[in-house]
């Protein structure tokens, strides 16, 4: 653009609709136009006047002729200034919180990175939490998120790449992983597949991530989430590639495996004995979660001489005379717990606790006392509920299992169970996640990697970084190559 | 990129070793040669270990060669896929047996109002989703739940353990010879399940004493399968032909279990997890080997159609179980033997040949290099 900053900045202001938030400051330092631009809302007027306005205003007394180059490295006193030659791009700057310098004497804009938007304090996030550990949590600003992992992270090994994804928001997202330990191949797969994402806006880290996998019809998620750094760090020692996105308090991580789903970080954080017999209880959890409520169908329909006699008398005796068959009863309870938890999610917190008695004590007892359910089935689905949110990764995931094994007790019975968890097995060992067997280290079967399976070791003993997925470096307490060198 | 790991190769070996040989094997073996049956189970089982001998000569000698390349260095490709065609046949008898087993048992033990159609699609859809998903998906399903699946049979042996009398397996050896013969004959497609490996030829990751794994693994299934019918013959003695679902009924029959609950199910339950692997593995042998004879091109359509056509050739099929085994002893059994004798001497001799080829190459480079 072959113009002055009178030109530049009512080409901007336009281009902005003459939005009411966006100030436009005309000075004249040292007989040279000056522009400073920014948006009010989105910008820090501490920085702005202490470290644009307050210098350009020293300039003026000393009766010199300035130019760009000369403002850029001797009067400007921000910590981070690019120069920019494109208004366009000039312009996108503007709206992510910067102030651009616009001199009459030059062609190129100065931008000034005096970004500041409210965000929520960095919280413990409701869905990990510890007893012990670390309880920071991300929040939706990018800027603290990468921080707070950086911070964690005092390596020359780490790489972060930035890049802006939504044509319309032009969110930032981050790239993080550790040379010399992530596998080259997938850093460069996944930065090309963010690159050739193609949509108007990304509102959460969920809009990139539905892009990254590769199954989109699947059930399964196949990208790893967190809310917390200490995650996320211990991820990117292992190999994985993290991807944080502005406004979003989770960042993804990949490759996935199931089994990710399993572990707490509050694993790493308690004996390893403790580790392992949570972490069994949460297996157990999900056969509860996904198996019961089909099991119970399928006994009570059709194998019911399974049960022992003393027992079977007394579940015959609760369900005479319902109105429903067992799968229907079993169904209806379902989707009675399912309204009840949407609801529970959406309504505000203090009609919470009305809403769970009003819920599950006075509607479940009701039914039960008119004869619409019995307390069997009443027991076994509120148990499956429970288990549901043992691993709260993939609540969504076992619920539509549960339906899904649920129908099959009622149609085939416990053979029907048994179909439906083979084809289940056999559904996760189709998928991979960039090049990680989704069931693995459990098949393919991964020795070194069972350390940190059901079954954990001592950290002391987990030498090696995980085999199930590709990496660099094996060795964890061995340093990549490149710092080898530089030391 | 190789599709298996060792693990994953043995998985397939010790589920197809034991898969259909629990069910009604012990009873019809005993109808021809009584408790001896064990010996007859004995040289199916050096037979078989000897041509897993073979198969695995030619797998560490040649591990990216698959049956195609080695069988077709020999007879061409054409001479392949009628060997190929063949081998599709063999199969095709061999999962009309396990559905016919599966079927009975499921009518009879496991539901009182029984849906022939709501048994066989589903499971069909099943078996024929992992084989459409190929070998990497088949083996891996057999790896992880192969484990569940042998603590479920070794409980359900440990169960029954509580009422063995081991006089009742004695005197053996008294059966005319005559008999083993017709027994062998008779139950020849029981066995030969080894025959998967085959199509696990150039797919397989090599590992340090890969032979030495697949030995052990085959060792225990073989063990375990012995050991099973020594204790059904043990424990029913004179009435062994009259029990037709071995599995069920070898815990069924025990009073120590009876009286202690129905817990024998969940292990007939989980057995019934190897019959829809075993069917699994089937297929996918049944839909390469007819993929490779005529040179179609593996869609899902091509395979939903295949699936459905296995399906309603079963179910309109004229015969019953006994007027199948009767068939297959008589016309399949020889059929069966010559196939897979075939395959293994081409594969031998492939291995042989090409193995020359490698070293006159290597000798002839040294030369060059001298």
């Amino acid at each position: 653009m072959e113009q002055g900053s009178v030109e530049i900045s009512n080409y901007i202001l336009e281009k902005l609709n003459n939005n009411s938030d966006v100030v436009c400051r005309n000075l004249i330092i040292s007989g040279t136009k000056i522009d400073v631009i920014y948006v009010k809302d989105i910008s820090n007027y501490e920085i702005i006047s202490q470290d644009v306005l307050l210098p350009l205003s020293r300039v003026d007394k000393l009766s010199i002729s300035i130019d760009l180059d000369y403002v850029h490295k001797s009067v400007l006193a921000a910590g981070n200034i690019d120069v920019e030659v494109d208004v366009d791009n000039a312009i996108s700057e503007l709206l992510k919180g910067k102030t651009l310098v616009i001199l009459d004497s030059s062609k190129q804009i100065l931008v000034v990175d005096s970004t500041k938007f409210n965000t929520r304090g960095i919280e413990e996030p409701p869905t990990s939490a510890v007893l012990k550990g670390p309880r920071e949590g991300f929040n939706e600003n990018i800027k603290n998120n990468v921080s707070m992992v950086r911070r964690r992270i005092a390596s020359t090994d780490l790489v972060m790449k930035d890049l802006n994804v939504g044509k319309q928001t032009a969110t930032a997202v981050t790239v993080m992983w550790l040379k010399g330990i992530a596998d080259d191949a997938v850093v460069k797969a996944i930065l090309n597949k963010i690159k050739a994402i193609d949509i108007d806006g990304v509102v959460d880290s969920n809009y990139i991530a539905e892009f990254l996998q590769n199954r989109k019809n699947s059930i399964f998620q196949q990208i790893g989430t967190s809310e917390k750094p200490d995650i996320v760090t211990a991820k990117l020692l292992e190999g994985r590639v993290a991807i944080f996105v502005d406004g979003s308090p989770i960042v993804l991580t990949l490759p996935y495996v199931l089994f990710e789903s399993f572990q707490s970080s509050s694993d790493y954080y308690s004996k390893h004995y403790h580790a392992t017999l949570t972490r069994w209880v949460r297996l157990i959890a999900i056969f509860f979660a996904v198996i019961l409520p089909g099991f119970y169908v399928a006994v009570q329909l059709y194998h019911y001489d399974i049960v022992p006699l003393k027992f079977l008398v007394t579940i015959m005796n609760t369900t005479s005379g319902l109105p429903f068959t067992p799968l229907f009863e079993t169904l209806f309870i379902i989707l009675l717990f399912e309204i009840l938890n949407e609801a529970s999610v959406r309504m505000p917190k203090h009609l919470g606790m009305a809403m769970s008695i009003v819920g599950a004590l006075i509607l479940g007892d009701t039914a039960v006392k008119a004869g619409l359910i019995s307390p069997p089935a009443m027991m076994i689905v509120a148990l499956s509920g429970i288990t549901l949110f043992v691993v709260s990764d993939l609540s969504d995931q076992l619920s539509l299992l549960r339906l899904g094994f649920t129908l099959m007790g009622g149609l085939l019975g416990l053979y029907g169970v048994i179909l439906s968890g083979i084809f289940l097995v056999a559904y996760l060992n189709s998928i991979d996640s960039y090049g990680a067997p989704y069931l693995s280290p459990l098949s393919p079967h991964v020795k070194s990697d069972m350390k940190d399976f059901l079954n954990m070791v001592p950290l002391t003993d987990m030498k090696k970084r995980p085999k199930s997925f590709k990496n660099k470096n094996k060795n964890k307490t061995k340093l990549s190559k490149s710092k080898e060198v530089e030391e | 990129m190789k599709s298996l790991t060792t693990w994953q190769m043995c998985a397939l070996l010790a589920i197809s070793v034991i898969s259909n040989k629990l069910l009604m094997l012990p009873s019809i073996m005993y109808e021809y040669v009584g408790r001896d049956a064990i010996f007859v189970i004995i040289f199916k089982f050096l037979l078989a270990a000897m041509f897993i001998g073979v198969l695995m000569y030619a797998l560490t000698k040649n591990p990216d060669k698959t049956l195609r390349e080695l069988v077709s260095t020999i007879i061409g490709d054409v001479g392949y896929r009628i060997l190929a065609f063949l081998v599709f046949v063999v199969y095709f008898f061999k999962t009309f047996l396990l559905l016919f087993e599966s079927e009975l048992f499921l009518g009879s033990v496991m539901y009182q109002d029984y849906d022939k159609l709501l048994f066989l699609v589903p499971t069909m859809l099943v078996a024929g989703y992992i084989a459409y998903k190929g070998l990497q998906t088949v083996g891996r399903t057999c790896e992880a739940l192969c484990g569940v699946i042998f603590i479920g049979l070794f409980l359900t042996f440990l169960l029954s353990i509580s009422e063995l009398d081991c006089s009742n397996i004695l005197p053996l050896g008294i059966e005319d010879f005559s008999n083993y013969f017709e027994a062998l004959n008779a139950c020849f497609l029981w066995f030969g399940n080894y025959f998967l490996i085959f199509f696990c030829l150039g797919d397989v990751k090599m590992t340090k004493n890969l032979v030495g794994k697949v030995y052990t693994v085959f060792g225990i299934s073989t063990l375990f399968v012995l050991a099973f019918f020594f204790v059904f013959y043990a424990n029913f003695e004179y009435s062994s032909g009259l029990h037709k679902f071995a599995i069920s009924d070898i815990t069924q029959f025990t009073p120590e279990i009876a009286s202690f609950t129905k817990v024998d199910w969940f292990t007939v339950i989980i057995w019934m997890m190897t019959n829809v692997l075993q069917c699994a593995i089937q297929i996918y042998i049944m839909q390469r080997t007819f993929i490779e004879t005529f040179g179609i091109r593996k869609t899902q359509v091509f395979s939903f159609i295949f699936l459905s056509l296995i399906l309603l050739i079963y179910l309109f099929n004229p015969f019953n179980l006994s007027e199948f085994i009767e068939f297959v002893t008589v016309y399949v059994s020889p059929f069966v033997f010559f196939v897979g004798v075939t395959l293994l001497i081409l594969i031998l001799i492939a291995t042989i040949m090409l193995n020359r080829r490698k070293s006159k190459q290597g000798g002839n480079k040294k030369c060059l290099g001298n």
